[in-house]
């Protein structure tokens, strides 16, 4: 077990971000101050056994790193940002976004130039954290996007960021920031990559979407670590007033992953769609806990999970639907479904509808079972091979989901990462 | 091609243990339309399935040959590549998948890699097809049987069949829950395939639909085993004398 002992030497916190504005570090300090007492996310399917006692790797530097061409092509776009190591590598912006006032930043340079924009929000979606992975994401971050989308303003051209560590690299430990004005628009998307490496990564990732008042929001995220990788992914969202945050997340990599994504809507009118799709493959195992929490009335949610399990992977899938007391008339619904490829796999999806209210509605369903062999046989009796009639089987399982991403570059690249799974 | 010859020795088949077929003996060769007719449970999907390779059957005796290749020691899509077509009694449904993309990709995995027919080609000939088999063109973009009914499944594998081109069509049941005007389509959607390079194994309950497709030859099958074969009066006999007349006078007679 991990003691406090082992954080002593990150105490010298402000030496190391002393180029940093006072708030920030005092931010830092008290997520350190919360990391020591907090245990790692406690998931009952996916216990970690100690696999992450090793905090030395918190500590060395993790220098700049020139991202592979072919990595830095899947986001090089008109607005983009790409960051190798937790070092800002590349940007873009097009001169009109500029003008119109929207920001697309490394956060390390916005707590300094955007301040005033920037305080009042950040930390406060995600709020007192919730495990020691939260904590030390909050002491110890390197970098990451700040999106900030003025009022009235619909940005069509996607902004993508990427996140890509190098086989050197021990840890990674991202966070962005994104406030969509009031009546704004836009499509952000987030790719985690990682090199293969022999080394484990240590992976602490968290998100903060605001959503003001009519604004909407198309949030990916695409994460294909290594397969040395232990995820810990944190993402929150608030929406307001007629607000909506629509979240496609594939989580395709790491060895562990555990994922929290909690989104509340605030006010009369907000609604949130959290789509998750994900493949484990070999031994990882994936754990998703997404929640999402209707404060008020007439507010609307849609949670949809579709999984793929092969060989000895495992994961669990818990959707929880809550609905506090007031929250009149509102919807909340989920549809899980997960597919198991050999009979070493194995999937759980638990969907719970927390309801403390009378006037309202709620759906839930989940199936999890193995691929229908009768089904391969019939696909094979046509020609196909057995991989084709899998690869076939499972574009089907998963096309609803994945073919209703409202995004092209995310939906293809979502389909490339089952390919790759398929290979794998 | 040439003219496609499937051989059937003494097959003996069981699933979990249990002999379902007790040595059948049967040869189809192109040109010709065999019918096999028995009553439920005979055993006559049993041998359908066998030939294709479905798993739960468990060949225990005898011979599968195609052109005198061993059809036993292929895969079930080694078996399709070769020739062999079942249109089964009941299809699969598969969720996410369409009737297009599906017989596209199956098309392709049958003339291999650098093969590949252009779009163009297989849109002309899929709607030529679906046209023929007075079908709505957009079963095409529906998922593969899904939510189909009985009859629109029976004619979607008749369409597979049209556009895969198999040298042996084992057709099972593929008239059952058929109004007659249905059983004229697929009829003709078999009867575009006759020739030489062309053969047919017609497994059927009713002898409705040998009036559309002549079989050449009558088999009877009772409990695991053809008990009769003979033309086209055999089905007629049959037709008027009931299943019962088999059973009592021919099966005794076997045993
Ligand atoms: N999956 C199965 N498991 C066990 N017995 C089966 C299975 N499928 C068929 N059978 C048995 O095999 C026999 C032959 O069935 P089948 O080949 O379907 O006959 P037919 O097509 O002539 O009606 C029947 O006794 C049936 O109960
Ligand atoms: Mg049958």
């Amino acid at each position: 077990m991990t003691t406090s002992t082992d954080f002593e030497w990150l105490d010298n916190l402000e030496e190391l971000r002393q180029s940093e504005p006072a708030w920030v570090v005092a931010m830092r300090k008290q997520a350190l101050e919360a990391a020591k007492d907090l245990p790692w996310p406690e998931r009952s399917k996916t216990p970690l056994r100690g696999r992450h006692a090793d905090l030395s790797v918190l500590k060395d530097p993790l220098l700049p790193t020139a991202i592979p061409a072919s990595v830095l092509a899947t986001v090089q776009s008109d607005a983009y940002l790409a960051f190798g190591n937790g070092h800002l590598q590349e940007q873009a912006l097009p001169p009109e976004a500029l003008r119109q006032g929207i920001i697309v930043s490394a956060l390390s340079r916005a707590i300094v130039e955007h301040q005033n924009r920037i305080q009042p929000v950040f930390g406060h979606v995600i709020g007192q954290p919730a495990s020691r992975a939260d904590a030390l994401n909050g002491a110890l971050w390197d970098d990451g996007a700040f999106i900030y989308i003025p009022d009235n303003v619909t940005l069509k051209t996607p902004i993508l960021i990427l996140h890509y560590a190098d086989s050197q690299a021990r840890r990674l430990i991202p966070r962005s920031l994104i406030i969509m004005g009031v009546n704004s628009h836009a499509t952000i998307i987030e790719r985690y990559v990682s090199a293969s490496s022999d080394e484990r990564l240590l992976f602490l990732g968290a998100v903060e979407i605001s959503a003001q008042d009519g604004a909407s929001v198309h949030y990916g995220s695409l994460q294909n670590l290594s397969a040395r990788s232990d995820v810990f992914m944190r993402r929150q969202g608030h929406v307001y007033r007629d607000a909506r945050i629509d979240w496609s997340i594939g989580e395709f990599g790491g060895d562990i992953t555990i994922a929290s994504d909690d989104t509340e809507l605030l006010n009369p009118g907000a609604h949130s769609t959290h789509t998750m799709v994900f493949f484990g493959a070999d031994k990882q195992r994936q754990d998703f806990d997404t929640r999402i929490t209707h404060s008020s009335p007439h507010t609307t949610s849609h949670i949809i999970a579709k999984g793929v399990m092969k060989d000895k992977a495992r994961s669990a899938f818990n959707g929880v639907t809550d609905i506090k007391p007031g929250a009149v008339q509102s919807d909340g619904r989920q549809k899980e479904q997960t597919l198991m490829l050999s009979d070493d796999a194995h999937a759980d999806a638990v969907p719970s509808l927390l309801i403390n209210e009378n006037d309202v509605f709620a759906a839930h369903s989940a199936s999890t079972g193995p691929i229908d062999k009768v089904a391969l046989f019939y696909l094979m009796a046509r020609g196909l091979s057995e991989k084709e009639a899998i690869r076939l089987f499972v574009h089907g399982f998963l096309a609803p989901v994945v073919d209703a991403i409202p995004s092209d570059l995310l939906r293809n690249a979502v389909w490339d990462s089952v390919e790759r799974k398929l290979d794998q | 091609m040439s003219k496609p010859v499937l051989e059937i020795k003494d097959l003996h088949v069981e699933i979990d243990h249990k002999p379902i077929l007790k040595g059948v003996n049967l040869t189809v060769q192109g040109g010709e339309v065999h019918a096999v007719m028995g009553p439920n449970g005979t055993g006559k999907t049993s041998l359908a399935q066998t030939l294709m390779g479905h798993p739960n059957y468990t060949v225990t005796q005898g011979q599968i040959l195609l052109d005198g290749e061993d059809v036993l020691a292929m895969k079930t899509d080694a078996r399709a590549r070769a020739g062999l077509f079942l249109a089964m009694q009941y299809p699969s449904e598969i969720s996410g998948v369409t009737t297009a993309n599906f017989l596209r990709t199956a098309i392709n995995a049958r003339r291999g890699e650098g093969n590949q027919i252009p779009l163009k080609e297989f849109r002309d000939k899929l709607d030529a097809a679906m046209k023929f088999l007075e079908m709505d063109t957009k079963f095409a973009n529906r998922y593969l049987n899904e939510g189909f009914s009985g009859g629109e499944k029976k004619r979607n594998e008749i369409l597979q069949m049209m556009m895969l081109e198999p040298r042996i069509a084992i057709l099972d049941e593929i008239d059952s829950g058929l109004d007659i005007d249905a059983i004229k389509v697929v009829s003709k959607g078999v009867n575009s395939l006759a020739g030489p390079n062309f053969g047919v194994l017609l497994i059927t309950h009713y002898q409705r639909i040998l009036s559309y497709v002549k079989p050449d030859v009558v088999h009877i099958m009772m409990d695991g085993r053809i008990v009769k074969s003979g033309d086209y009066q055999l089905a007629e006999e049959l037709e008027s004398k009931g299943y019962e007349w088999v059973r009592t006078a021919l099966l005794d007679q076997v045993q």
